[in-house]
């Protein structure tokens, strides 16, 4: 087991803060400091097959570019800025490869008092959840047209939130924060969302949240209805504290009153210093983390995704850990969803690297 | 312009001349890497104005390189200082100075952690998360005005 890099990515002329792949597993996403996007495919040539910065999105936003996401539709990437709005760009033409991608900006989504700190994506594309240093995290709804609307402001953290994220298989938002909590929002109707519980989540700050992928698109069997029958609601958290942890619920039926998340298992002892980012590999039986001690870890569930009747949290391992992965911070890590084996991450040394994890 | 002063009445210690022990055998040899050591991170702050004294943090005791520790092996610099009163609410003003110094002044490679020294703030544990999160101090290096009163206070710390 074991991380061996196949490339930097050198671009931004300052830290790098997210990295996010195109649902198409071909097209990395990357912002930064410099106030810009990036966006890097591979590129076949008689030399033979490279990485390389295809596009350069700039001169939308005045501060920092803290994080990007796609829309699952793969059109449309979302990017949160300091500068206290959220940029929306536009896919206006790509070839098969992803090497020609062509992307304009679409429109800037105001509404929040300061700094922007995540985007992300309902797994249908209809909603667009972002939040900010001003404690509350707003839901966007998306048009046919992508237009967007502000369909609800939530409040209730006490401190800034750091990031958000959607259930893979419903309605269901998370969001973390600077209070030491994560928020758990259900759709009540009527484009409505209540707070269904609050993860007391960590020592302090929760600087990203994530849910487990549910049975990928690729299974033979898998449809949307099975899928969020089956699926086992499940976190990974990471925090100031240096801890990574697992949580599950124990039904798939989320609403008020019913089973609540419940933490299966923490990972201390790996980071020394704050985790800032966790990715859950596209089958679920991989964990990568990125933290403040220039490291990558990866953790593993030792019966692998397919044994039935195990599914509990408990157990998770380390199965390798990437010591100086860059010469500074990791502030994020994404595993490509297409390529099981395929891992980005970039860091405060402006660089991004891509990484192949071999068993 | 400041009107009420947070403590009008800060007590001035004299400062020290002469810090650095005599240079050992290492310090001549041109072989051996420099390594930062406590009174090197100290020269940096040590002249940093205070946001609203005509005096320095050294002169406040509110820096002391006994309060100072580096782990060159590590790349650790943890840089702990003492508000003059409990209730500071510079605090985290004079944070954010000292951790825009020590960034401008020394090798990327440190990892800086900068805290009030322990008991020396009613807010402590707020003061340091605040003054440790790293988003945070991004947003608030982006913040013309506020980068204005650092650069205001750090303009008269280059120490001839």
């Amino acid at each position: 087991m074991s991380l061996v890099k196949i490339c930097d990515l050198r671009g931004h002329g300052e830290s790098v803060w997210c990295v996010a792949w195109h649902p198409s597993g071909s097209v990395l996403a990357s912002c930064s400091g410099d106030k810009s996007i990036r966006l890097w495919a591979r590129s076949t040539s008689s030399a033979g097959s490279q990485w390389a910065c295809i596009a350069v999105l700039d001169d939308s936003h005045s501060r920092t570019i803290r994080s990007v996401a796609w829309s699952p539709d793969g059109r449309l990437l979302a990017c949160a800025s300091f500068d206290s709005t959220v940029g929306i760009w536009r896919r206006v033409f790509h070839n098969e490869d992803g090497h020609e991608f062509e992307m304009e900006h679409a429109t800037t989504l105001e509404g929040h008092e300061h700094e922007v700190k995540s985007v992300a994506w309902s797994m249908d594309g209809s909603y667009l959840a972002a939040c900010s240093r001003d404690k509350s995290v707003s839901v966007w709804e998306r048009d046919d047209a992508d237009d967007f609307e502000c369909a609800s402001m939530l409040f209730g953290h006490s401190q800034d939130v750091k990031h958000v994220a959607w259930s893979p298989v419903d309605l269901v938002l998370v969001s973390a924060s600077y209070d030491d909590t994560v928020r758990v929002w259900v759709e009540e109707g009527g484009h409505d969302f209540a707070v269904d519980q609050v993860i007391q989540a960590h020592a302090s700050t929760v600087w990203d949240v994530a849910f487990k992928p549910a049975a990928h698109e690729d299974d033979a069997d898998a449809d949307a209805d099975a899928a969020a029958v089956q699926y086992t609601p499940t976190l990974a958290t990471c925090s100031d504290d240096c801890t990574v942890k697992i949580w599950e619920r124990s039904s798939s039926k989320l609403g008020f009153g019913k089973a609540q998340f419940r933490c299966v298992c923490t990972l201390s002892g790996f980071h020394d210093r704050p985790v800032y980012s966790v990715s859950w590999s596209r089958d679920g039986d991989k964990l990568a983390s990125g933290g403040g001690d220039d490291s990558i870890c990866v953790f593993k569930r030792p019966d692998g995704p397919q044994s039935q009747g195990n599914d509990s949290g408990e157990g998770w391992y380390l199965d390798h850990r990437q010591a100086r992965a860059h010469n500074s911070d990791v502030n994020c890590v994404a595993w490509n969803p297409k390529n099981a084996s395929l891992l980005a991450s970039c860091s405060d040394d402006a660089m991004i690297s891509l990484w192949r994890y071999e068993p | 312009e400041m009107t009420e002063l947070i403590n009008p009445n800060p007590v001035i210690y004299q400062t020290l001349s002469v810090l650095r022990p005599e240079g050992s055998a290492e310090e001549w040899d041109d072989g051996v890497q420099d390594e930062i050591d406590a009174f090197e991170v100290f020269e940096h702050i040590r002249g940093i104005h205070d946001p609203e004294h005509p005096h320095t943090l050294e002169e406040l005791k509110v820096v002391q390189h006994t309060l100072l520790y580096v782990d060159n092996k590590a790349s650790i610099i943890d840089v702990q200082f003492t508000p003059t009163i409990p209730h500071c609410s510079m605090s985290t003003l004079i944070g954010l100075c000292i951790r825009v110094k020590l960034l401008r002044s020394l090798p990327s490679r440190f990892k800086l952690r900068v805290r009030v020294s322990p008991g020396s703030h009613a807010q402590e544990a707020e003061v340091n998360k605040q003054l440790n999160d790293k988003e945070r101090v991004a947003a608030a290096l982006e913040n013309k005005h506020l980068i204005d009163v650092v650069d205001k206070c750090l303009a008269a710390s280059v120490r001839e």
